[in-house]
């Protein structure tokens, strides 16, 4: 039987308000259950294009040009560019988008701004309609999913790096999404912290779209790989191939992961 | 004692306690002593830092001293440092009302007292965004000095009031950015504007099981 599709990008075109392309004429289909990986170098769209899944950037955003940077030729539209499960991202589904794409910010400070761990995993299906007993319990789920019971009142002030990094990916499932974006999940988290984030991610069984500079952590999780740099699509294709072709790596900034370098790849 | 007390008898006490410091004189010196012996009582059951609490205090003597200066160049000495004491009395006991008030009450206890005694939404929101950002600032400051003398920085009075500036410029800047990103994770997990902010969630709901609520909040350390 064949998989739904869950993701649809067709020809995004994105610019940021001083006329830098952000995005060009990105376009790409994830089916249900795939695990794909958006590299590329620093500044090369990955967090914009994550962005613009569940209509955080484009409902707000609708730049006029300036004429700081050039901007290759490309029309204005209220068009939809990206559909979800073939729901059009538009502001009229906007409830009905975020509800089926759950997303991980980078840092972990920008995504937990509530007083507490469980308001703040419980913020989401609060959103969603759930009374505030439903919604804690089901914050509680998430916690423990994530290894963090026994942390409902703590402050996220107080928590290391990779506690908040696991109360983010708890506030994110909280909100049971079909797909799951994480931008740059295992920066800044030490060898312990990463392993244990990498096993999470590997535990979702969902959809799940990673943007990131670990390529360890893709040729693991991944496996599909889609090469983003200046906002354009590059290379789309198997994991392995992609991430052991030498040109197209450095190319892009990137290099190939040392575990397919030197054949060292632990097997699982 | 005062711990297990709603949260709400709390804030009202305090309220309370504001208003007599500021309707109290010299004149109307039964006002201050009745709100020093409260503060008094509920300090020795609460068993509260006398550190602590002068730390707060620091934060108010620039204001008090200028006050007081004020009064002695407006009223003269006979009257101006009789007014500046009855104002250092008035604050010192302000500072003294708030502090038993916030050092009893976790701030999430705290912000659900006052969602349930009516503040607006708006408040609420700003003052919880207050709390829950004003260390990560703190951090980014302190961050930026320690960069700042790595660098063979020489510290004088004018390089540090103008460094404070620029490090507070950049602050600015970057809590602007910041509000962009926060912003964008609260809509991207269902938020509507229209919706307002959530009321807090019950201390009792939010505590874990087998805590006791309002419990210590002690820094993580692993990981």
């Amino acid at each position: 039987m064949t998989r739904p599709l869950a993701l649809r990008v067709s020809d995004l075109t994105f610019h940021y308000p001083d006329g830098r392309m952000a995005l060009e004429s990105i376009s790409f289909e994830i089916t249900e259950g795939e695990s794909v990986a958006i590299i590329g170098p620093n500044g090369a769209g990955k967090s914009t294009l994550l962005l613009h899944l569940n209509g955080v950037l484009p409902g707000r955003r609708r730049y006029a040009h300036s004429h700081d940077f050039p901007v290759p030729e490309h029309q204005h539209t209220d068009e939809p560019r990206v559909w979800v499960y073939e729901t059009p991202v538009v502001e009229a589904n906007y409830p009905e988008v975020r509800r089926m794409v759950g997303l991980l910010f980078q840092d972990p400070d920008d995504q937990l701004f509530c007083p507490t761990v469980l308001e703040d995993v419980a913020f989401g299906p609060r959103n969603l309609g759930y009374s505030t007993e439903e919604a804690v319990r089901i914050a509680r789920e998430a916690l423990a999913a994530v290894g963090l019971e026994g942390y409902e009142d703590r402050l996220p002030q107080h928590l290391s790096f990779g506690e908040r990094k696991r109360v983010c990916l708890a506030g994110v499932l909280a909100c049971d999404p079909k797909i799951v974006a994480l931008d740059e999940p295992t920066s800044n988290l030490d060898p312990r912290a990463r392993r244990q984030f990498i096993e999470l991610i590997r535990s979702l069984e969902r959809t799940t779209l990673i943007a990131t500079h670990d390529l360890e952590l893709v040729l693991e999780l991944c496996e599909r790989v889609l090469v983003l740099d200046h906002g354009r699509l590059f290379a789309d294709g198997p994991a392995e191939e992609l991430l052991g072709d030498e040109r197209l790596m450095e190319k892009h900034g990137l290099e190939v992961p040392l575990s397919l370098r030197y054949g060292r790849r632990v097997p699982e | 004692m005062v711990h297990r007390q709603d949260a709400r008898w709390r804030v009202c006490l305090a309220l309370i306690g504001l208003i007599a410091v500021s309707a109290g004189t010299f004149q109307r010196w039964w006002l201050l002593a009745g709100v020093a012996l409260v503060v008094a009582v509920l300090w020795w059951y609460s068993q509260l830092s006398l550190l602590q609490f002068l730390k707060r205090w620091l934060v108010v003597l620039p204001a008090i001293l200028g006050f007081a200066l004020l009064f002695l160049l407006s009223s003269g000495f006979q009257a101006g440092w009789l007014k500046a004491v009855e104002l250092a009395v008035r604050i010192t006991l302000a500072v003294a009302v708030v502090f038993v008030l916030t050092a009893t009450t976790p701030v999430p206890a705290l912000l659900h007292a006052l969602g349930r005694l009516g503040l607006p939404s708006l408040l609420l929101a700003t003052a919880a965004f207050m709390h829950r950002y004003g260390s990560v600032f703190v951090d980014e400051l302190q961050r930026m000095r320690r960069a700042r003398e790595c660098r063979s920085f020489h510290p004088n009075l004018f390089a540090e009031l103008r460094d404070m500036g620029w490090f507070l410029a950049v602050l600015v800047v970057r809590a602007f950015e910041r509000s962009e990103r926060v912003y964008a994770a609260m809509i991207a997990r269902g938020w509507q504007p229209e919706n307002g902010w959530p009321e807090p969630i019950a201390p009792r709901m939010v505590t874990a099981a087998g805590r006791k609520p309002g419990g210590e909040n002690t820094p993580s350390t692993h990981d």
